[in-house]
């Protein structure tokens, strides 16, 4: 996990980028959700990995864009932080999801723009970017008519 | 299993939050593992020097320690073992040692294992909390993730929906255990607990509430395993035989993409464990589950066959979980009472099946306490719901 950052102010968790997830964030930048592909079994993969954990073979993987949409497997309002993640007490409560997307793959995420008992599961909702950093933009959801 | 294995000892400290204000003592982990090594052997009627060309496990700690740790264990204790082994299985450290255990006795090379568990999470402090998995780190914390409270919100929220699962099944699983902390003397929460103050506890992460969630304390705990030939040496009544032991590691989930998140791998476990010690379900006179949350409780019977999956709400609302009910669970209080020692916490339901099979249980005796179950779970995965578990069935 990277150290706050300085210029933006931003003083939340930001993920490490590695050979294996910055790909993943690249895009996300550029504001295109994308998952690793397995074109040897046709699975797709997420989180990232190395290989592919259907097949076990490393070539063949490719990232795939995804279409963001997808309904709410389940999900939880956090209403208390943890002493190591004070910088989300403004924030709570607040909900995240376990969000299945069309294509298969669940990710969790944040819903916002919502009070945490309008979200329930089976809710549809859709991917935005939020910039929180340089070379950092998260995926979030928002619900979807 | 064609062979039998017993454990012939165990040992236990007392617990603590390191509450100044209550005058709770702060010790070391160092003087945990020695305090739980020390009443195991002596509980075994051994010496220190038998365990030497012999095996010894350990469990990590929450608290930081080295990446090179069963080493430093093994110095600390001064024992000079042929085998060392460390299990970082989480909550089910503790059962997968017994396995690790079991299998290392089988195989001739050894025919005594110690495993150890003693760690110290209330004395955590600075950035040594912050090592987590890289799925977590990396995907999870960034949304605002909670560690394990969230984590197993979404496990909780998914069954309640699927199922039914009613917040009073879980409060039952609650209150009932409080009532057993309440007979045993090393539990940390002794103070009565109804379903009235359950249902009026704080949410941390919905649908968790405060008492759903097990209470952490430093402690230590260890136990002595043992071939069944060597058994004959001790004393009858110390020994618990492990009739049959099943581990299911990463099963329910396996490579899905969309696993439910429902299931455990206890499903596989138990049935290698029930099959191998030839014991049915309805002859289990209790049942130590794995309580790092109440539900998790209530999965794990779905998944040892006590009932159907997804009926386990309504088994928990119709059946007597007390020491004097039909299916008495966790009858030491378990962790959501007695408290969970960190990466020791899987120790505390062996060491009380163990005690309850010897019939030690004092006021929680279970009467009539010939057959056990272990079930533990550890590990909490991205997108699934525990990833190590094991299942043991004990007998007295």
């Amino acid at each position: 996990m990277e150290s706050s950052d300085q210029k933006t102010g931003y003083d939340k968790p930001l993920p490490s980028l590695t050979t294996l997830t910055k790909p993943f964030w690249d895009y996300c930048s550029r504001h295109e959700l994308r998952m690793q592909f397995c074109n040897s079994c046709n699975e797709w993969i997420w989180y990232p990995k190395a290989w592919c954990p259907s097949c076990g073979k490393r070539k063949g993987i490719e990232w795939k864009p995804v279409t963001g949409k997808g309904k709410v497997y389940s999900y939880t309002v956090i209403r208390q932080v943890i002493d190591n993640s004070p910088s989300f007490n403004k924030d709570i409560p607040f909900v995240v999801a376990l969000i299945e997307l069309e294509e298969g793959p669940r990710i969790y995420s944040d819903v916002t723009e919502v009070k945490p008992e309008e979200v329930k599961i089976g809710d549809d909702v859709a991917v935005y970017f939020d910039e929180v950093a340089p070379g950092v933009s998260l995926p979030k959801f928002r619900k979807r008519a | 299993m064609g062979r039998k294995f017993a454990i012939v000892g165990f040992g236990e400290t007392p617990v603590s939050r390191s509450r100044a204000d209550k005058g709770e003592v702060k010790l070391s982990v160092q003087e945990y593992a020695a305090w739980a090594a020390e009443s195991a052997i002596e509980d075994a009627g051994l010496e220190k020097k038998d365990l030497d060309g012999q095996g010894l496990g350990v469990t990590g700690t929450a608290y930081p320690h080295a990446e090179i740790y069963s080493g430093e264990v093994a110095q600390d204790l001064g024992i000079s073992s042929r085998l060392l082994m460390r299990s970082d299985a989480g909550g089910n450290s503790g059962a997968s040692l017994l396995n690790l255990a079991c299998m290392a006795i089988s195989s001739g090379d050894v025919d005594m294992v110690m495993c150890v568990g003693a760690d110290t999470p209330m004395s955590i402090t600075g950035p040594g909390a912050l090592r987590t998995w890289n799925y977590e780190a990396d995907f999870q914390k960034p949304f605002g993730m909670m560690g394990p409270n969230s984590q197993f919100a979404f496990v909780a929220m998914r069954h309640m929906h699927q199922y039914r699962t009613k917040a009073e099944a879980l409060g039952k699983i609650a209150v009932t255990q409080r009532e057993h902390a309440m007979k045993n003397p090393n539990a940390y929460l002794k103070t009565p607990l109804t379903m009235e103050q359950y249902l009026a506890s704080r949410m941390i992460a919905d649908p968790v509430r405060l008492f759903d969630a097990c209470i952490q304390v430093n402690g230590g705990l260890a136990f002595i395993v043992t071939s069944e030939e060597r058994a004959k040496q001790f004393k009858k009544d110390k020994i618990v035989w492990v009739l049959g032991i099943g581990e299911a590691d990463n099963y329910q989930a396996g490579s899905m993409l969309s696993p439910d998140i429902t299931y455990l791998g206890v499903t596989e476990a138990a049935k290698r464990a029930f099959s191998q010690s030839g014991v049915e379900r309805r002859d289990i006179d209790f049942v130590q589950a794995y309580d790092d949350y109440t539900l998790a409780v209530l999965m794990q019977l779905e998944d040892a066959g006590f009932c159907k999956k997804g009926d386990g709400g309504s088994f928990v609302a119709e059946h007597d979980l007390t020491v004097k009910g039909d299916l008495p669970i966790n009858t030491g209080g378990g962790q959501l009472s007695a408290g969970q020692p960190g990466m020791a916490g899987g120790f505390v339901h062996i060491v009380e099946a163990v005690r309850q099979l010897r019939g030690e249980g004092g006021e929680r005796q279970v009467q009539n306490a010939n057959l056990g179950l272990v079930t533990a779970i550890g590990c909490l995965g991205y997108g699934t719901s525990l990833v190590n578990t094991t299942v043991a069935v004990l007998g007295g």
